[in-house]
Formats: structure tokens, C-alpha cells, sequence
């Protein structure tokens, strides 16, 4: 696992009470109990603990983030070229 | 959809075009200018300004809010092309398209030879463009699109027709840009008979075939495929601009009549005489407005219609309680006033802070809510000594600041909510007063200077309701107003609304998103555009229309970063599932605003003279 993918990994443990062992990176969050609303809270829990925001268009694709892998290689690319949130 | 065939009946026909606008280019020189700007010009805070400086301004305006730079352009209702040529030469416009059905018109353009722009006689009917478009403008064409022959159904029917083919043209995120006249004290049946000398001058010869649009039936045409992202009631700039004709062709009179006859320059002077007039009575207004092309089109369960609503409201039937019911809002905001103190801040506002410049702290929330009351206060509460009504008053906090820092001489606050109310008798505001009331409730006939309204419209209708009888319902409450406020009363009025979210009655209309902020506010429900400018329409002219979702999508962040930061305080006081339910509404919310599923509206509205039916 890259150093992204635990930490979407803990926020997820953090955010949805899910035990860890069961968050493998390819795993479909679907599979797991993460729907758009807990991927929403996931993505603020790490925008808020990296200091970064996200592009919209990721917001507006929750339905279509997969994995936990997904959501590490969208942040990898926002923290790129991301400006700062509030 | 409507059919070619009908829209080309229901449009101004071109023989009608050739009456007024083949007439003669050096007529209209004469008291248009050179460069034959014919459309309302942005003038200038300060008198004095050139008629030619001000119409510059206006397709600067233009140029900046559509952001053209490097982009191609279609422009409907070219006129004698002054818009491209000046975006091409001044605003770095690669190229573009200029519709019109003047032949006059189109032959003057293109004598301006500019670099790769064509144009056409070519209605917009016909038109298909060889590549996607970056932006569109239409200034003050829309009142061509439909005659005056038509029902109000069948004019909305030709603007979702337009407004979905500019959709299809335009790149993802493009733009349109309109200046529309606009119906407005004077509703559609009657602009179309009795409306007297100065009408029908206008109606029957000066602009045959033609007819501006009521705003609710533009905003129920481009509703599905566009956003709103800019709104400007510029009705006043319209009346400088007429009179500045005026002034012009005054001068040039003995020219004007040289060139196309007696009878047909004294009617002109008329014509422009009466168009001063009918933007000075706000029979008609000029509205600046930019949309944004939706990522998806809107999902509606069933389209509306005008004739879907009924011809007048009565106003006792407001106490029919269309709203959610006291039991349900306090379910909500009597939680625990401890609990929203956690996390609400000093000012004890729940409702969406503004941040007006890149100057002001974005964290800070305090002076946040304090410049968006006075922001509210300064446009709709006269000063001093003005008693002003506060529908939905929350803890009292706009009361407070009203009382202390604008001079409000007396102000009553509506809330349902026992905890609020308690709240601010605990800490009490001098002349000011809470009560327990529902506004179907509340009598003051002609009473309030100012009515102000945050986030309280939703729950003026309930989930689940169609949208005519959300219509319906948001009417009753404007019917209320009307009769509670002075002559010249205006509202403030700020409401979360649905902007991209698909109506929640359609089968897209919910996801676990929704879902959370439907049921943490039980029996409520947002509006959208169209129904909010419906539900007003009758009873009050809008001043001020903003679309303000990343205030709030920052005001839900800063209260979620807040109650995290007491958690443990939150938790003892109501228990770690209310904790968890309020942290996933704020998250579901901030998302919302920020894909711009939700927005925020702050309108400003006044009084008409008289009810609009």
C-alpha cells in the first residue's frame, strides 16, 4: 500500500467505524458498506487532515469512485495542483 | 419538444424584422451612434457619462462574464454586429457566428469585415453551428422568439426550445449571456390588450410580432439546462439609455425626418419617449443574466406549466399550513441550544455566512454572518426608526444586529421553536420581540418597513408535494407579505434551493446525499429557480438575485471543523448518534454546494404597486 492508501484507509476506519482488515486497496467500496454519502465524508476527513481541496469534478463522480486506490490516486492528483481549503 | 414549424410561426417573422430594423442605417446612426449599440447600455454611478462610453461598458461586461478570451461566439440578435467586432478587436474573441434576420443589419456587419466571423441571415431555428460554441450571447433578442399571439404555455414551450438548443451548442461549461426585457409590473394577459397608447404604439409599430417574456417563463425555459451564475436588475440603466436616444434624436430630428418621413420620425419620437417611461413605471425591466451550461440536464418528474397554476391565490388560505408542521421543526432546531451554541458561533446564525472580497478571513464565520445581515439590512431596511419582521428569527441573532447597528426602531421575530424562543428571552434584544407563532398566523396589515427571511422558505412547502402546489404554497406566503408590508416594503430573502439536483419527485431525485439532509429537516424542502420566482412574482418586483453556493458550502465546513473541535462536549450533550447524524448533514451539505446540486439564493425583492394578476 502506498502512504496515500493508509491514509484513506485509516480515514475510512475513522469515518464509517469499518475494521481495517477489511479495507484492502482493490476492495469495492460498495462491498464494504462506503456509499456516495460516506465517500463524501471520507473525502472532506482527508481534505481537512491534508489541508488541500479536491476538484469538483471528483465531488461530482462519488458514485463512480471504486476503491480505496480510487480515492488515493485522486488525491495524489489534487495535491499536485489543489489550492488550500478554508 | 415543440416543432420546427411552430417555432418559426411563433417567432417575429422576418417581414416583421425588415419593418423596423431595415428601415435605414443612417436613421439609426442618428441617435443609436456609430457604432449602432441598439440595446440598453451599463452606465456609469456617476451622470455625465457618453452614451458611447456606456454602451463600451456593456460589452465589456459582456466580454469579462462570459470569459470569451481565445473562445468562439455565437451572437443571436447580432444587430449591426458592434458586440463581435468589439470582442474580437478588444477581448481577444478568436471567431464566431452573428445571427440575425435583417438583411440591413447583416450587410452593415459585415461591411466591418471582422477576422474569421460570419454573418448570417439565418434565424436561430435554422442554425447549425460547425463546432462547439465557448459562449453565446443574446442581447435583448428573446423579445423576437415568441408574438404576442401566443399563451403563456406556448411561449414557455419556445423558450425551452431555445434555451435547449444553445445548451447543445455550447461547450461543457459554456456560457450564455442575455439581456432580456422583461414583463414586470404588467403580467402577460396584460401586456396583451388595455394596455393603452403607449403599448400598443410599441405592440402594433414599433415592434410588430413581438413580446417580452414574464422572468419566471425564461426561468422555466432555460431551467433544465442552465444555471444561474449572475443577475442583474438594471431596469434604471434602460431609462438613462432611452432618455439618452431621446436626447440624441431631439438633435437630429430634421435628419430623421429627411430620411424616413414625417409620420415614421414622429412615431419613433414617441416610441422612445414611452420606452422611458415604461422602464421609469417598471412595466417593464431590463435584467443582465449569465447561465452556465449544467454538467447533466435537470431531471424533472413532469414539466410545469403556467396554466398548471391557478389565476390568484386567496390570501386567507395561507392558513392552510403548507408548510412543515411545528412538531416537525422542532425536531430539529429545539435539539439543544448548548449543542448549536457549540458549533454556530457567537452570532448564533445557522444560516449561510458571506464572504464579499478576497480581503475578508475566510475562517472567520462571526464577521461572516454580521456582513451578510448588513449587507441584507442596507438594501432593504430604510433608515432610521424602521419595524421590520423577521419570518423564521432563529436565536435572534439578525434581530440583535438589526436593533444595535441599523437603527431598527421595532422588530418582531416568528419562530416555531421553543428553544429559540426561550433563547432570546434569556438574553433580551431592546425592541424586539419573539413570539411563537406561525406566519399563517400573524396579522399586521401594512405594518413593516422590511420583512427579512434566512433560511426559513424551506419549510414553507413540504417534501413531497408536487411543484404547483409548492408554487402554490410559496405564493400564500408572498400573498402574506404583500398585505404586511408598507407600499415600498421590500424582503430580504435567503433560501437554499436546488440548482443542478434533479427534482426530488423524479425517479434521480434522491441518493444517500439527499437523503440525510431530507430527513434531518423532516416535511421540508427546497425550491427551485422557477418555482421561488413564481411563488413571487405576482406580488414583488426583484432587485437583487444572487447565487451565492460557495458561501455556503464554506459556512457548512467551518460549522463541521467546529463541532468536531467540541466533540466530546457535543457528545455528552446529545448523545454520539445526534453527533454523528448533524457531522453527516454538514458533509452531505458542503458537498452539495460545492457541485453545485444545491445552491443559495439571497434575493431582494419589493412591493409592487399593486398585486400582478
Amino acid at each position: 500500500m502506498t502512504d496515500m492508501e493508509r491514509l484513506v484507509q485509516a480515514a475510512i476506519v475513522k469515518v464509517c467505524g469499518i475494521d481495517v482488515a477489511r479495507i484492502d486497496p482493490t476492495a469495492q467500496l460498495a462491498d464494504i458498506g462506503v456509499d456516495s454519502l460516506a465517500a463524501a465524508e471520507v473525502l472532506v476527513e482527508l481534505e481537512i487532515q491534508l489541508n488541500k481541496q479536491l476538484p469538483v469534478d471528483v465531488l461530482r463522480q462519488l458514485d463512480q469512485v471504486e476503491t480505496v486506490r480510487d480515492i488515493a490516486a485522486q488525491l495524489d492528483a489534487a495535491l499536485q495542483n489543489g489550492p488550500s481549503t478554508v | 419538444m415543440i416543432d420546427t414549424a411552430s417555432l418559426r410561426a411563433a417567432g417575429t417573422s422576418p417581414a416583421a424584422i425588415a419593418h423596423h430594423y431595415d428601415l435605414s442605417d443612417e436613421f439609426f446612426a442618428l441617435w443609436l451612434g456609430s457604432d449602432l449599440v441598439y440595446s440598453c447600455a451599463l452606465w456609469d454611478a456617476v451622470p455625465g457619462e457618453s452614451l458611447a462610453d456606456a454602451q463600451r461598458r456593456k460589452l465589456d461586461f459582456f466580454a469579462t462574464e462570459l470569459h470569451v478570451r481565445g473562445g468562439r461566439v455565437l451572437d443571436i440578435g447580432c444587430g449591426w454586429g458592434a458586440l463581435l467586432n468589439h470582442f474580437v478587436g478588444s477581448h481577444g474573441v478568436t471567431g464566431g457566428v452573428g445571427l440575425t434576420l435583417s438583411q440591413a443589419q447583416a450587410a452593415f456587419a459585415r461591411q466591418r469585415r471582422v477576422p474569421d466571423v460570419d454573418f448570417r441571415v439565418e434565424s436561430w431555428i435554422d442554425h447549425q453551428p460547425d463546432s462547439p460554441y465557448d459562449a453565446i450571447s443574446c442581447i435583448e433578442a428573446t423579445e423576437h422568439l415568441a408574438s404576442d399571439t401566443l399563451s403563456a404555455d406556448e411561449k414557455v414551450d419556445v423558450y425551452r426550445a431555445f434555451f435547449h438548443r444553445c445548451a447543445e451548442w455550447l461547450r461543457d461549461d459554456g456560457r450564455l449571456g442575455l439581456q432580456l426585457i422583461c414583463l414586470d409590473n404588467v403580467g402577460h394577459e396584460g401586456s396583451r390588450a388595455g394596455r393603452g397608447a403607449t403599448s400598443e404604439l410599441i405592440r402594433v409599430d414599433i415592434f410588430p410580432e413581438s413580446m417580452p417574456a414574464s422572468l419566471s417563463e425564461l426561468v422555466l425555459g432555460w431551467e433544465t439546462a442552465f444555471q444561474l451564475e449572475r443577475f442583474l436588475d438594471h431596469h434604471d440603466h434602460y431609462v438613462r439609455t432611452f432618455r439618452a436616444w431621446g436626447l440624441a434624436y431631439r438633435d437630429a430630428d430634421a435628419r430623421a425626418r429627411m430620411l424616413v418621413g414625417d409620420r415614421t420620425a414622429r412615431t419613433f419620437a414617441r416610441y422612445l419617449a414611452a420606452g422611458e417611461t415604461l422602464f421609469r413605471l417598471r412595466e417593464d425591466s431590463l435584467y443582465r443574466v449569465v447561465l452556465k451550461k449544467r454538467p447533466r440536464p435537470k431531471v424533472w418528474a413532469a414539466s410545469l406549466r403556467p396554466s398548471d397554476l391557478g389565476a390568484s391565490i386567496d390570501s386567507a388560505a395561507g392558513r392552510l399550513r403548507s408548510g412543515a408542521s411545528a412538531p416537525a421543526v422542532q425536531s430539529h432546531y429545539d435539539v439543544s441550544n448548548d449543542f448549536y451554541g457549540l458549533w454556530l458561533g457567537q452570532t448564533m446564525m445557522y444560516t449561510s455566512g458571506m464572504w464579499s472580497s478576497a480581503d475578508d478571513t475566510p475562517a472567520d464565520l462571526d464577521s461572516a454572518n454580521r456582513r451578510k445581515i448588513d449587507f441584507f439590512a442596507a438594501r432593504v431596511v430604510p433608515s432610521p426608526g424602521a419595524v421590520v419582521l423577521d419570518v423564521g428569527c432563529g436565536w435572534g441573532g439578525n434581530l440583535r444586529r438589526l436593533v444595535e447597528h441599523h437603527a431598527v426602531r421595532a422588530a418582531i421575530g416568528l419562530t416555531l421553536s421553543p428553544a429559540q424562543q426561550q433563547w432570546v428571552c434569556e438574553q433580551p434584544i431592546p425592541g424586539a420581540e419573539v413570539r411563537l407563532e406561525d406566519w399563517n398566523d400573524h396579522d399586521a396589515d401594512g405594518r413593516y418597513d422590511a420583512l427579512l427571511s434566512y433560511g426559513a422558505f424551506e419549510h414553507f412547502a413540504r417534501d413531497g408535494t408536487t411543484r404547483v402546489e409548492r408554487v402554490n404554497a410559496y405564493r400564500r406566503f408572498f400573498a402574506r407579505c404583500f398585505e404586511w408590508l408598507k407600499p415600498d416594503g421590500r424582503i430580504g430573502l435567503e433560501t437554499i434551493a436546488h440548482d443542478d439536483a434533479p427534482d426530488t419527485a423524479s425517479p434521480l431525485g434522491r441518493g444517500p446525499l439527499g437523503d440525510v439532509v431530507l430527513n434531518i429537516f423532516p416535511e421540508s424542502i427546497c425550491p427551485h429557480l422557477s418555482e421561488l420566482v413564481l411563488g413571487f412574482e405576482p406580488y414583488f418586483e426583484v432587485e437583487l438575485l444572487r447565487s451565492d453556493a460557495a458561501d455556503f458550502a464554506r459556512t457548512c465546513r467551518l460549522w463541521h471543523l467546529a463541532l468536531r473541535a467540541h466533540e466530546a462536549r457535543a457528545i455528552a450533550l446529545v448523545g454520539a448518534e445526534t453527533v454523528q447524524r448533524f457531522r453527516r448533514y454538514l458533509v452531505s451539505s458542503e458537498i452539495q454546494f460545492r457541485t453545485r446540486g444545491l445552491t443559495n439564493y439571497r434575493v431582494v425583492l419589493q412591493r409592487r404597486p399593486s398585486l400582478r394578476w
